[in-house]
C-alpha cells in the first residue's frame, strides 16, 4: 500500500518526475559509455541479465520451443528411412577409420616418446550443455549452464569434438555466455598447418565464413588449408582446429569453421596448462 | 474485485505481450528463426503502441530495463536498443499534441514509420557503436514481417484497447 502510494506521488509531482527522467538519461549514457570497460556496475548487469533474465525468458518461450521441437521430430521422421540406410554405410567407413586411427595414435606416442616432445596439453575445466542462443539479430552467442562456480573465467576456450567453438564472455554464478568465432567482433589469432603462414580471423557479415583480417608478411594461403590457432595472444591454446580456407582474395581469405554452429548441444571449456 | 479489476486493465495485458514476445524474441529457435524475428518486430510494435497510447511517467524505466536485457542479451554490450527506446518514448510524448488532430489511419501509418525507423536507427547505432555491420537482408526480412503483421496486431489492440 505504502509502496503504491510512493510510486503514485512520484508520478503525480512534475519535479520529481522530471527529476528522475533526466537522471534515467544520465544513468543510461553513463552506462553506455562504460559498457565497453570492465566496471563493475556494467558487469553486474550483464551478469544478471545472463543468470535470471535468460533462463526466465526460455521459460515464458518454452511453449513456442515445445512447438518448434515437435515440428522438428516430425520432419525427422520423413526422412528416417534413408537416413537410417545412410548410417549404416557410415559406421562401415568409420570402423576402418577406427583402425587406422588407433594405429596411427600407437604409432604417435613411439614417435613422441622418440623426439622426447611434449604434448599440447589441454586443461579440461568443464564440460557444459547449451541453455539458450542468441544469434540471429547481431551477436553470435550462446548460452551454457556453467559458470564462476564451476571455475569458469573469461576469455577461456570453449570447443567441442569438431574445433574451436568460441570464447566464454561475462560468466557469471551459474552460467556463462559464449562468444561464437562467427561474430563479428571475436578476433583469433590463427596460422595454416601447410605453411605456418600467421594471421588474425574475425566473423565475417554473413555469420558463416570467418574471414582474415590481418596476415604477417602479406603471404597469402592457398584454398584447401587448414587453420588452427596460433596461441600467440594467450587468449586460446594453441593448435586448436579452427577450419579449412574456402575462398581467397586479393589480400585476404575465408574460412569456413569445422565447427557446425547449428548443432552445438555440448561444449568443453578448457584452458591451456 | 478491485485488485481482479487492476489486472483486467488493457495496459496489463500489453506488458504481458511485451514480455512474451520480448522471451521469444531472444530464444533462437534453429529450424523457425522466422518466428523469432517475427516477435522481435512485435515487440518493437508494442513498445512504439504502449507509449502513443499508454504513456505513463513508469515507462521510461520499464523500456530502459527492457532496452538494457535487449542490448545485453542481442548485442552482448549496451547501447542501441537503451538509446532507441527512452528517445522514442521521449519523442512521442513531446510532439504528441502534434497527433492529435489525425485520423486513426493516419496514425496507424505512423506508427508503421515509426517501427522502420526504429530498426534503422537500431542497426545504424549497432554498426557505429558496437562495430555489427549494417544486415541489409535482416532489415529487408523485419520491413516484410512488419507489413505482414501490421494490420493483424492492429486488430488485436483495438480488440485489446475495447476490453
Amino acid at each position: 500500500m505504502i509502496y503504491k502510494f510512493k510510486i503514485k506521488s512520484i508520478t503525480k509531482n512534475k519535479v520529481l518526475r522530471n527529476t528522475s527522467v533526466t537522471l534515467l538519461f544520465i544513468f543510461s549514457f553513463f552506462i553506455i559509455f562504460f559498457s565497453k570497460t570492465d566496471y563493475i556496475l556494467v558487469n553486474k548487469i550483464k551478469s544478471i541479465s545472463n543468470e535470471y533474465i535468460n533462463p526466465l525468458t526460455k521459460v515464458v518461450s518454452l511453449p513456442v520451443t515445445l512447438t518448434s521441437n515437435a515440428i522438428n521430430r516430425i520432419e525427422e521422421f520423413k526422412i528416417l528411412k534413408s537416413e537410417n540406410t545412410k548410417l549404416k554405410e557410415e559406421i562401415l567407413r568409420l570402423k576402418k577409420w577406427q583402425i587406422l586411427a588407433i594405429q596411427n595414435s600407437r604409432e604417435n606416442k613411439v614417435l613422441k616418446k622418440l623426439l622426447n616432445a611434449s604434448d599440447n596439453n589441454l586443461t579440461l575445466v568443464k564440460t557444459a550443455s547449451l541453455i539458450n542462443r542468441n544469434d540471429i539479430l547481431f551477436s553470435k552467442s550462446i548460452n551454457i549452464n556453467s559458470g564462476i562456480k564451476d571455475g569458469i573465467k573469461n576469455k577461456m576456450a570453449v570447443i567441442n569434438h569438431r574445433g574451436l567453438v568460441g570464447r566464454i564472455l561475462n560468466p557469471s554464478l551459474n552460467s556463462s555466455k559464449v562468444l561464437l568465432l562467427t561474430d563479428q567482433n571475436s578476433s583469433l589469432p590463427v596460422k595454416s598447418i601447410s605453411d605456418g603462414i600467421f594471421s588474425l580471423v574475425q566473423g565475417s557479415e554473413d555469420g558463416k565464413h570467418l574471414i582474415s583480417s590481418f596476415i604477417k608478411n602479406d603471404k597469402i594461403p592457398k584454398i584447401g588449408d587448414l587453420i588452427v590457432t596460433s596461441g600467440t595472444a594467450q587468449i586460446f591454446p594453441p593448435d586448436l582446429l579452427v577450419g579449412k580456407i574456402v575462398k581467397v582474395e586479393e589480400n585476404r581469405y575465408y574460412v569456413l569453421p569445422f565447427v557446425d554452429f547449428n548443432n552445438l548441444d555440448y561444449v568443453q571449456v578448457v584452458k591451456s596448462e | 474485485m478491485k485488485l481482479l479489476q487492476n489486472y483486467t486493465r488493457p495496459v496489463f495485458f500489453y506488458h504481458l505481450l511485451l514480455f512474451l514476445s520480448f522471451s521469444i524474441s531472444l530464444n533462437n529457435l534453429i529450424e523457425l528463426q522466422f518466428i523469432n524475428l517475427l516477435f522481435y518486430v512485435f515487440c518493437h510494435f508494442i513498445i512504439i503502441y504502449m507509449s502513443l497510447y499508454y504513456f505513463n511517467f513508469i515507462l521510461y524505466f520499464v523500456f530502459c530495463a527492457y532496452g538494457i536485457f535487449f542490448d545485453v542479451l542481442l548485442l552482448n554490450d549496451l547501447g542501441p536498443h537503451l538509446l532507441v527506446f527512452i528517445f522514442l518514448l521521449t519523442i512521442v510524448y513531446n510532439s504528441k499534441k502534434y497527433f492529435l488532430n489525425l485520423s486513426a489511419k493516419s496514425i496507424h501509418y505512423l506508427i508503421l514509420f515509426l517501427l522502420l525507423l526504429v530498426f534503422l536507427v537500431e542497426m545504424l547505432l549497432a554498426e557505429f557503436i558496437l562495430n555489427y555491420s549494417f544486415d541489409f537482408k535482416n532489415f529487408i526480412i523485419m520491413i516484410f514481417i512488419s507489413l505482414l503483421i501490421f494490420f493483424p496486431s492492429i486488430f488485436l489492440f483495438s480488440k485489446l484497447d475495447r476490453f
